[in-house]
């Protein structure tokens, strides 16, 4: 039976738990109506599955789970591809160099027009076809680096590739990828040989994310035996492979029919990497206002001032500095506690440093670390609270504080500032709901939760403001209307082809 | 462990013609030293022996010899190629500790085997002598293991030891074996020729074990048993090849041509034209060994020192070309001196006939054998080429040619009537020759793709390089008896 929406996704929902797999959880369950078929790309072996995270909605209707990377590829003969068509595939890198990406239909239909189609993924490893095309590319554009590592940089980038090129993606009216990257060539794929429309949402923006990590890494590939750190021309590989995600990324903006984010500095940074502004579209997380909005509050004791910080235990969160910031405002008032609430199972190493250090500023028996606990707990225990992550979407603990007409401290990443001083012109009018302090700087992040300590009536304000700027633009119901409309109207079109 | 090509590069850096010359010789006799010996004492055996032991006696003695060292050639022909292999990969990773292990599971496994084979074969072999068959199998397996043993010393690249062992142990095997053949007859001349071949195998034995007594602890790796289940086709090809250079003498001896000895041993008047074209192949032995170990071999190590420390591809394709041109001026220094040689002999052999005691038929053969021994020893050598770049496949493909031709064609040769003798192993060696030289071409053409993209993703697999010198000591293996 063919589903109403595959949902393309990579590494999240409903394996992993995060911000991105429960908006996924709540817009399935929102649109019980729509049949969802799930395709999951996993960074493993073949298509072993780990054990769901998640309890499944019953108009799920397939879960197909799909390994890229692995071991070696079976010796398996693929279709016989004309010369003509490789040299097809060697002007395609030049058209992707020329941030051109019209000749990704035509491609495909020479080289593989179905996933059963095609050279194998062995004939793209190991086959002299591939081979002379990887050699012409060097050639042009690389002669002059290492050949070695050129050719084991183009093995492990390519794999992936080669792999997803032979994934059957569930039958579906429409395909929905949540990021580009793997997901998203997986479903630029279908969208190429199909045409069945497509939809990207992007909660990150992918390929910055993984600028990120890739100039951060010490290996950019492990090559078997020798563990090789390229002293010369480093520099290079980590380029080619920050190149090979931003031109996935382009790929799908090309072929998505709508490019969802859900905020407008993202939106801005999509059009930047190259997304046609006509296609893009914002539509905000949101959550159930109402729930938050009537969690009561438990009365602080005198002289004390509680500050919540609720995230995962993780280093992208930045916990050290709100640690250090801790500190500081403990310093000035000496009746200061601050929760930890989030998962610490996720990087333990990470959590032993970050008690560590809280021990070593003396702070250790004002600081709690909650684990995971239901946040409706929470709220009603805190008076700030507090984010101080380097990288984030639009994160959801600021809606969540917003509605429980909690203040906020938070770094200006992703849509912080947009949630704290609102977006448009009359989204501003309601006032700031909290204060925007810049990344790992523990003096700022302090000074603004010890304005809002010695401030009652500030927090009060900018708490009626959170809660009503997230009842005026981040409810849940939005969301989820602008999915199921949007859903309608491009199965509707692909039914009119 | 001495490396012998460091050796001949000191006696070729003295940069003239003696120190050239000297080289060559030296070559010649540590490639085919082993060999021309083992024929030089059958040669004199049968010579000095006429008068003690005689008539059917003295060719029994003389085929028992001759049957043990063709036919363990061809029973230990898959291990010989299997175990070099297996050494090569122990050296690559440096786990000299694993030869140890590998020789003693080699030669137990060998003699156990060969016990086998050669008391069904005696067993079923009726009249012979008390004693005689007891001794031709004791013979037998220590030839067997005398072979396995010289895979072991020649990844050693000890081959002055082996020159040494065998001048020594054939010496002895001479003196034995017509000191107790004066007295005891068959069964001494046999027991005394055995004798010098066991202190041949015990001499390069003692030289393994002492070498490796002071080795490190084997790395757990996988053993001698896996690298027969990994590299089956190898084995498949030595055991090919061995076959291939004895299949036109076995054919004969089957053949009405054949002298029958007893109810199962045969020679032929095809045996001597065989053994004489061999001998005047030795100039190639020598320039082949100096070449793949100083040239060659330097660049060789050059094109995948440049694969694997990050080079670009255009230094990658120099340093190809560099080892191109040092294999080609290689064949090309070859042919200057085999081909006169070769030539020379076919013109000068019917002045040969009587001091090789050999009548008008087997100098026609001669002829044709000296073009075959000629092509032949160019097939090994693009065979063992073809092991330096890994190209199992390849090796495998050129032995087949050879032991089908040599089989197919030695047989229509032999329908055809005498004026054909010894051109179905001169065709079967040019067919096989020019089949080594295509893949050999297509390798080196497509070198790069090969070096990169046969790279297997995952890391169980191989190592990054064909292990070096995977066909170390293969010269040593031509011929035999």
């Amino acid at each position: 039976m063919t589903a109403d929406v595959c949902l393309v996704i990579e590494g999240t929902y409903p394996f992993v738990t995060g911000g991105v797999a429960g908006w996924i959880h709540q817009l399935i369950r929102a649109l019980p109506e729509v049949r969802f078929a799930l395709f999951h790309i996993a960074a493993a072996k073949g298509a072993e599955a780990p054990p769901l995270a998640y309890e499944l909605p019953p108009n799920v209707v397939d879960l197909t789970t799909f390994g890229i990377h692995g071991g070696d590829e079976p010796p398996q003969p693929g279709d016989p591809i004309p010369a003509a068509v490789w040299e097809d595939v060697r002007a395609f890198h030049d058209e992707l160099r020329d941030s051109k990406f019209t000749g990704l239909e035509a491609l495909l239909a020479g080289l593989a027009p179905t996933p059963s189609r095609g050279p194998s993924g062995h004939d793209f490893i190991y086959g002299k076809p591939s081979w002379t095309v990887v050699r012409a590319l060097y050639e042009a554009r690389a002669p002059d680096v290492s050949f070695i590592d050129y050719f084991w940089t183009w093995r492990f980038t390519h794999l992936p590739i080669f792999r997803l090129l032979r994934a059957e993606l569930p039958e579906a009216h429409v395909y929905h990828t949540v990021s580009t990257g793997w997901a998203g060539l997986a479903a630029t794929l279908t969208r190429a040989r199909t045409r069945r429309p497509m939809i990207l949402t992007e909660h990150g923006i992918y390929s910055r994310e993984r600028r990120m990590e890739i100039d951060q890494t010490e290996w950019i590939y492990v090559q078997r035996q020798m563990p090789m750190s390229l002293s010369v021309g480093q520099a290079f590989f980590k380029e080619l492979w920050s190149r090979l995600f931003h031109r996935l990324s382009q790929i799908t903006y090309a072929q998505a029919d709508l490019i969802v984010t859900i905020f407008e500095g993202n939106r801005i940074a999509q059009i930047q990497d190259g997304a046609d502004p006509a296609k893009t579209l914002v539509i905000p997380n949101g959550i159930a206002v109402d729930r938050f909005a009537a969690l009561g509050r438990v009365p602080s004791e005198p002289d004390e001032f509680r500050v919540g910080f609720v995230g995962r235990v993780v280093p992208i969160k930045d916990l050290k500095t709100f640690i250090r910031a801790f500190r500081i405002v403990a310093g000035s008032i000496p009746g200061a506690r601050a929760t930890i609430v989030g998962p610490i199972d996720e990087d333990p190493g990470y959590q032993a440093e970050c008690a560590g250090l809280a021990t070593t500023l003396g702070v250790e028996d004002r600081l709690t670390f909650w684990g995971a606990v239901d946040v409706g707990l929470v709220y009603p225990k805190v008076d700030v609270v507090v984010l101080t992550s380097v990288s984030e979407g639009l994160p959801l603990v600021l809606l969540e504080a917003a509605a429980a007409s909690l203040p906020v401290v938070a770094t200006d990443v992703g849509a912080c500032r947009e949630l704290l001083e609102g977006r448009g012109p009359e989204d501003r009018a309601l006032g700031p709901s909290g204060i925007v302090t810049s990344m790992a700087d523990p003096g700022a992040t302090a000074g603004a939760i010890l304005t809002l300590a010695r401030d009652p009536e500030l927090r009060r304000e900018m708490g009626r403001a959170g809660l009503a700027r997230v009842r005026a633009y981040y409810q849940e119901a939005d969301l989820v209307r602008s999915y199921r409309e949007i859903y309608r109207r491009l199965a509707a079109q692909a039914a009119v082809q | 462990m001495a490396g012998i090509g460091f050796q001949l590069k000191k006696l070729i850096a003295k940069g003239n013609y003696a120190g050239w010359l000297r080289a060559h010789i030296y070559g010649a006799v540590i490639s085919a030293g082993p060999w021309l010996l083992s024929i030089t004492t059958l040669a004199t055996l049968s010579l000095l022996s006429r008068n003690i032991v005689r008539g059917a006696e003295h060719t029994l003695a003389r085929s028992i010899i001759v049957y043990a060292y063709t036919f363990s050639l061809i029973t230990t022909g898959a291990a010989q190629m299997v175990v070099t292999r297996h050494l090569a990969d122990c050296l690559y990773v440096g786990d000299e500790g694993a030869f140890l292990r590998a020789f003693r599971w080699t030669i137990g496994t060998t003699a156990l085997c060969h016990a086998a084979l050669a008391a069904v074969f005696y067993a079923l072999g009726p009249d012979l002598p008390p004693g005689v068959g007891l001794i031709g199998a004791v013979l037998f397996v220590v030839v067997a293991c005398l072979w396995m043993t010289m895979v072991f010393v020649g990844a050693m690249r000890d081959y002055v030891s082996v020159v040494w062992a065998f001048l020594v142990g054939h010496v002895l095997s001479l003196g034995a074996a017509l000191a107790a053949g004066w007295h005891w007859g068959v069964l001494g001349f046999l027991g005394g020729f055995t004798l010098g071949q066991a202190a041949i195998y015990f001499v390069l034995a003692a030289r393994v074990e002492h070498e490796f007594a002071q080795a490190k602890e084997p790395q757990r790796r996988r053993g001698i048993r896996h690298a027969f289940r990994r590299y089956a086709p190898l084995a498949v090809a030595g055991f090919f090849y061995n076959l291939a250079i004895s299949v036109d003498r076995l054919v004969f001896w089957a053949s009405s041509e054949g002298v029958r000895v007893r109810p199962w041993l045969y020679g032929s008047l095809y045996d001597a034209p065989l053994f004489f074209a061999y001998v005047s192949i030795v100039p190639a032995f020598a320039i082949f060994l100096v070449n793949v170990e100083t040239d060659f071999y330097d660049g060789y190590r050059r094109y995948y020192g440049v694969v694997t420390k990050h080079g670009t591809l255009r230094q990658v394709l120099e340093a190809k070309a560099g080892m191109t041109a040092s294999l080609r001026e290689g064949l090309r220094r070859l042919g200057l001196v085999q081909l006169p040689v070769t030539l020379g002999l076919i013109v000068l052999a019917p002045q040969l006939a009587r001091p090789l005691a050999l009548d008008s038929l087997q100098i026609a053969i001669l002829r044709a054998a000296l073009v075959g021994a000629g092509l032949h020893v160019l097939t090994l050598f693009g065979m063992i080429i073809l092991l330096y770049f890994d190209r199992r496949r390849a090796a495998l493909e050129v032995t087949g040619v050879l032991l089908g031709l040599n089989l197919g064609l030695t047989m229509t040769t032999l329908w055809l009537g005498p004026r054909f003798y010894g051109h179905g192993y001169a065709l079967a060696a040019l067919a096989s020759a020019l089949w080594a030289y295509r893949r050999l071409e297509e390798t080196l053409a497509d070198l790069e793709f090969l070096t990169f993209a046969s790279q297997p993703l995952s890391p169980e697999v191989e190592p990054i390089l064909p292990p070096e010198r995977a066909a170390a000591g293969a010269p040593a293996v031509l011929g035999g008896s």
